[in-house]
């Protein structure tokens, strides 16, 4: 019978939430992730929401030009542009890996971070197949009870490969989403200023015209 | 042309903000004190207050409907189309539902329905293309995920008419019938008209029953065998309107490789897409 041993990988060093999902066994699953929690709610909000990203009125258009109407915590999915045979050779088909992360976005630093992952794709789902396949040797080593005949250096540099890579993803996500959060910030203030600015005009003006 | 009746923040209507504008925009050239100015206003009074109210209630009225096109372009044709479209539609374009497992060929059946040759990928979200029917008259066809029942759900809540794809075996090899897959499928069947909203369970939703990979199955009566139990009850939440049928997607497949006309093989699932959601 065919080992079917999976283990996903936990990169906890990386503080910003994120996860990668990747066809195991001819399902989306869940591979590299910072938080264990994070990535279960991510997965969960794919698969009952897959796409919705909200509807664009003049309203929300409106609010968000003045720093308004923007979810802070929103989970938000990038899909890779090649597509991908499946982890275990279960499915003969080919899937596309999904990135997601956790912060504010507009739709062109979604464009640029779409890039950056488009060109990280491959790496990263080579690197997973290859870190699965070692530790993969090293449970069935473990299983029979015998020393793995693996170098630990090998899945140590493997994993900080995947680190490099994907920190340089997810800092971006995250630097994108801060500048997006100090944006809006500002614009709050200006427009809670202005309005102040125009009460006191109006008020000015009334008083000018009716009392003096 | 049609419009929707859907109910939202009147915030978020177009026609709202203009209204809004426009007043303001009223009240600061009344607020001139210019004789001329204000005399025009005073003698067209009613007029402007007549003008305002219709306004009010058009604006009302807008925020409150929104305009779906049903006159459609060839990019309109070639293009995908998304879980929110679903409730854009509804009642509008028909909606037909593929539902079924995983590998049971809901993409395979799609592909074919388009004339197109199906590229070996999973498909990982609900997506629906529009598919013209006859003169005037087109539907949407949704397929989706078959690896959660949450994806079919969704998709099921807006159905007008489902193809529901069955099979025995999931693998593209000559074997014996799963089990495990027989039972999964009846376990699909029974998740679903067991989980239907109740609120629905007034509307009939045609069914068409396609037991797929028929050239794997060695002659075997899989419908009398293993899903005439399940399909009796499925009648009873989504109406008798409900058929079920012999189907092999390779066959499909194949004479689509060999640019064979395939049209007379799909004739009778567009037949009955025709008369379930068109003819009504």
């Amino acid at each position: 019978m065919k080992n079917n041993f999976f283990e996903p990988l936990v990169l906890e060093n990386i503080p910003f939430n994120f996860a990668i999902i990747l066809p195991v066994n001819g399902r989306d699953t869940l591979c590299i992730y910072n938080d264990r929690t994070f990535a279960l709610k991510s997965y969960g909000y794919l698969q009952s929401n897959p796409n919705s990203d909200g509807e664009t009125t003049f309203s929300s258009v409106l609010l968000r030009s003045i720093g308004l109407g923007y979810d802070e915590n929103k989970i938000n999915f990038i899909l890779s542009e090649r597509d991908y045979k499946d982890i275990m050779h279960v499915d003969d088909r080919f899937s596309h890996l999904i990135f997601s992360w956790e912060g504010v976005v507009n739709r062109s630093s979604r464009d640029k971070l779409n890039y950056l992952f488009n060109s990280m794709e491959s790496k990263i789902y080579n690197n997973f197949k290859e870190w699965l396949k070692v530790k993969t040797i090293e449970h069935e080593a473990y299983s029979n009870n015998l020393a793995p005949d693996l170098s630990y250096n090998e899945i140590e540099n493997i994993e900080r490969d995947l680190e490099e890579s994907i920190s340089v993803l997810v800092y971006q996500g995250e630097r994108i989403s801060h500048l997006i959060k100090n944006k809006n910030k500002k614009m709050k203030r200006i427009s809670i200023a202005t309005s102040f600015i125009y009460i006191v005009f109006i008020t000015a003006f009334f008083i000018a015209r009716y009392f003096l | 042309m049609a419009f929707k009746y859907k109910k939202r923040n009147i915030m978020f209507s177009l026609s709202v903000w203009l209204y809004i504008f426009s007043i303001t925009a009223l009240a600061f050239f009344y607020s001139f004190q210019k004789d001329e100015i204000q005399s025009s206003i005073k003698q067209h009074s009613s007029l402007i207050t007549l003008f305002f109210i219709v306004l009010f209630i058009l604006c009302l009225i807008q925020s409150q409907f929104i305009y779906i096109k049903t006159k459609f372009k060839d990019t309109d044709y070639n293009k995908d189309y998304t879980y929110n479209d679903l409730s854009l539609f509804k009642d509008i374009v028909p909606i037909v539902a593929i539902l079924g497992l995983s590998r049971v060929g809901k993409t395979t059946l799609v592909d074919s329905m388009f004339y197109e040759k199906t590229k070996n990928q999973r498909t990982q979200k609900i997506t629906g293309r529009l598919k013209h029917i006859e003169d005037n008259k087109n539907a949407l066809i949704y397929d989706m995920s078959g690896e959660n029942n949450i994806q079919i759900n969704d998709v099921l809540q807006f159905a007008d008419c489902i193809i529901f794809l069955l099979d025995h075996n999931e693998s593209n090899c000559e074997s014996v019938v799963d089990k495990n897959r027989i039972e999964a499928n009846i376990k699909l069947i029974n998740n679903l008209y067991t989980s239907y909203n109740e609120k629905w369970r007034s509307r009939n939703v045609p069914t068409l029953f396609l037991i797929n990979k028929i050239d794997l199955s060695r002659g075997l009566n899989l419908f009398e065998l293993y899903y005439k139990k399940e399909i009796d009850k499925w009648m009873l939440v989504f109406g008798d309107k409900v058929k079920c049928m012999e189907y092999s997607n390779k066959y499909i497949s194949e004479s689509m490789v060999c640019d064979v006309n395939i049209s007379y093989e799909l004739k009778d699932i567009m037949k009955f897409i025709k008369e379930s959601v068109c003819e009504k």
